[in-house]
């Protein structure tokens, strides 16, 4: 009896800790869509990324197969117009679709993070001038810039010197020569250049309302230092609308680099990236259209499941952020 | 007091201040792409010797170079092409005089219609994107309307759930993988299994052709035309059907809250007169920012959709110029598109200050 009583009262005086990361994933996985988003989304990853190790193909070789070949046990998604293995492409083109989005995604968030964060800290001139930066560069045309500045890089008119083993390192994830890495690092850091904006706009306001909370007086009242308080105070405290603002720019950046690939002005021949794959087969697309759909399916289900991961990580992160 | 009058005073202060705001923005922006294209090593003179060594099999001579370096501006420093191009100063004894694009000259097109004024070649393809963006905008106002208004009155319900989820899938769906699957089932399929399928591509046909269960439809005729429209339409208008329809259902959700809404119920108004007159009509006033603020989008997602439908617009001819070095062509593009983009701003803010006696402009 005293036994069974001492138990009981223990587990009433310490009821089972529930951390906040379970309490997120508790609230994330009631979206179903999302779990499943989340299990396409690392399908997509796996196939694109562990895919080619099981591949008898060079991606870029070509007469493989017969021209426009059929689906077959040998090429599961058939050849295409120079008898390349559309599969085995496939695979190599979400490595590059997903690992480029990756890049400016995160990439862009870092700029619009520091942006955001020392122009609603610092005010003054600092917030005047790179708000006023951000204000005008949402009021340019992105796509027709982000054509036209991929077209003049095309032509090699934007020198940007990447290091060597950075674009070694990148050419043998993509299977591809350091120059050609190079090309598409290029065309990351032009999509770079419009994606920041949105979030410094987005973090700079959240600082502004911490700036003025009690902890953030107390820090500094503590004698902290600016960069401490930012770090430490400030950004952790603007993390769930950064992390939902990401996911969403990630969706964003994989669409935006494929409308860039498909009209050509994006990853060129003869690497691939979904977007450009779809471009491949828009000259056939009067005689054989079903050659356009799967990879589009990759980019549109890739796109829908980041929407739906964005959607519940708004809900699971903080229940007070509601569209 | 206010007197009667002042707020015209204001709203003018207000309009002229926007409106030099709006020029430093386009002065300043046509000024960044123009310097882009200007300093892109083997930029325009690269691009023009090749095709004149295309197109002659003499060899160019250095007097050939200056003389077209000096027709295109290409001789002067950056700030003075650029002035020379955007107001036509300074006028230089050596060269013909310019308008400037601020007296709506553009310049020649380089390529895609060689020594043609830009604005003609302009000119040529508007009233195809004009008819598009049209359709476009209309589609996704009759669509999103009603099923935005539908899916609030009726929240929580399984229509709302499948709307939600619709807007979900409209918003992912990359529009040129929607377009090849329209040609895919509406012309591959229905041309296959002989129903009267729709024509892909161009915005008029070549010749006459048949479409079974319809006849014979000329080439040129209207109801070509219309034909020809109905894919790109739903393909343009797709993004901002997902997104208005989204934004109706929540700003008629917040309307229905309102007290005067609660009110017109309890003097036993009947509920639809409710919903269309005293909601609706509040719901709609931010809806008319967000389309007016939509039509650069439309005007510039335009490029990708007659991209996938050959249909001869200026987002194809944009495309065309960017493909052939043509930059005053591209160039031109651009400032319409910023021209556009800077005009909707203001007449949202002044469109909203009209419906809504509520907001004032500073």
């Amino acid at each position: 009896m005293a036994v069974a009583e001492i138990a009981v009262g223990e587990a009433l005086a310490r009821p089972r800790e529930v951390g906040q990361l379970e309490l997120i994933w508790g609230r994330f996985s009631r979206h179903k869509l999302a779990v499943l988003g989340v299990w396409v989304l690392a399908a997509l990853f796996v196939a694109s990324f562990a895919g080619p190790l099981f591949s008898p193909y060079d991606p870029e070789a070509q007469f493989i197969g017969p021209i426009f070949g059929e689906l077959t046990a040998a090429n599961p998604l058939g050849t295409d117009d120079v008898g390349r293995d559309v599969m085995t492409r496939l695979m190599y083109a979400g490595r590059i679709s997903l690992l480029m989005a990756l890049i400016v995604t995160l990439a862009s968030s870092v700029i619009g993070v520091v942006v955001g964060a020392a122009s609603g800290y610092f005010g003054g001139w600092v917030d005047t001038l790179s708000m006023r930066l951000v204000d005008f560069m949402l009021t340019l045309p992105i796509l027709p810039l982000l054509l036209i500045m991929s077209a003049m890089s095309i032509r090699g008119g934007l020198p940007i010197a990447f290091p060597e083993t950075l674009t070694r390192l990148f050419g043998w994830i993509w299977d591809m020569p350091p120059e050609r890495a190079e090309g598409v690092l290029i065309l990351a850091v032009i999509l770079i250049i419009f994606q920041w904006q949105t979030l410094a706009r987005l973090v700079r306001g959240q600082v502004l309302t911490l700036r003025s909370t009690a902890y953030s007086e107390a820090a500094q009242a503590l004698g902290a230092s600016s960069l401490h308080i930012i770090a430490r105070h400030m950004i952790p405290n603007t993390l769930a609308p950064i992390i939902v603002a990401t996911t969403f720019n990630f969706g964003g950046v994989i669409i935006t680099e494929a409308a860039l690939s498909f009209v050509g002005f994006g990853v060129q021949a003869p690497s691939a990236s979904w977007g450009s794959m779809l471009n491949g087969v828009r000259d056939f697309i009067m005689l054989q259209p079903w050659r356009a759909f799967v990879p589009g399916l990759t980019i549109f289900l890739a796109s829908m499941s980041i929407n739906f991961i964005g959607d519940a990580l708004r809900d699971a992160l903080d229940p007070r952020l509601k569209l | 007091m206010r007197r009667p009058g002042q707020y015209l005073d204001i709203m003018t202060n207000y309009l002229i201040r926007r409106l030099v705001e709006s020029f430093l923005v386009l002065v300043l922006s046509s000024g960044v792409v123009f310097a882009l294209l200007y300093l892109a090593p083997g930029g325009p003179m690269t691009e023009i010797l090749e095709f004149r060594r295309q197109a002659s099999r003499y060899p160019i001579n250095p007097d050939d170079i200056e003389r077209l370096k000096k027709q295109f501006d290409l001789d002067l420093p950056l700030w003075q092409a650029y002035t020379r191009w955007a107001f036509g100063l300074p006028v230089l004894a050596d060269r013909p005089n310019r308008a400037g694009v601020i007296r709506g000259d553009l310049g020649l097109s380089w390529r895609v219609s060689q020594n043609e004024p830009t604005l003609n070649v302009l000119m040529r393809p508007l009233p195809n994107t004009l008819v598009l963006m049209t359709t476009s905008t209309l589609l996704a106002l009759i669509v999103a309307v009603p099923v935005g208004v539908y899916a609030a009155v009726h929240q929580y319900s399984r229509t709302d759930y499948l709307v939600t989820a619709g807007t979900f899938l409209g918003v992912s769906m990359p529009v040129f993988w929607l377009g090849s699957m329209l040609i895919l089932i509406f012309s591959f399929q229905f041309k296959q299994w002989g129903l009267p399928y729709l024509p892909p591509g161009s915005a008029v046909a070549a010749r006459d052709y048949v479409v079974p269960l319809v006849g014979t439809v000329e080439a040129g005729s209207w109801f070509d035309r219309g034909l020809r429209l109905i894919m790109p339409t739903i393909t343009l208008s797709l993004l901002q059907m997902a997104a208005w329809s989204r934004f109706t259902r929540a700003s008629m959700l917040e309307v229905l809250r309102q007290d005067y809404v609660r009110t017109a119920r309890a003097k036993g108004l009947h509920e639809q007169l409710v919903i269309a007159k005293h909601a609706l009509r509040n719901a709609l006033i931010p809806l008319i920012t967000i389309v007016t603020l939509a039509l650069p989008g439309l005007y510039g997602g335009a490029i990708i959709t007659e991209t996938i439908f050959n249909y001869q617009g200026m987002g194809l001819l944009f495309i065309d110029s960017l493909t052939q070095s043509d930059w005053p062509v591209a160039l031109a593009y651009l400032m319409v598109l910023s021209v556009l983009t800077v005009g909707a701003n203001i007449v949202a803010d002044v469109v909203y200050t009209l419906v809504d006696p509520r907001i004032r402009v500073t």
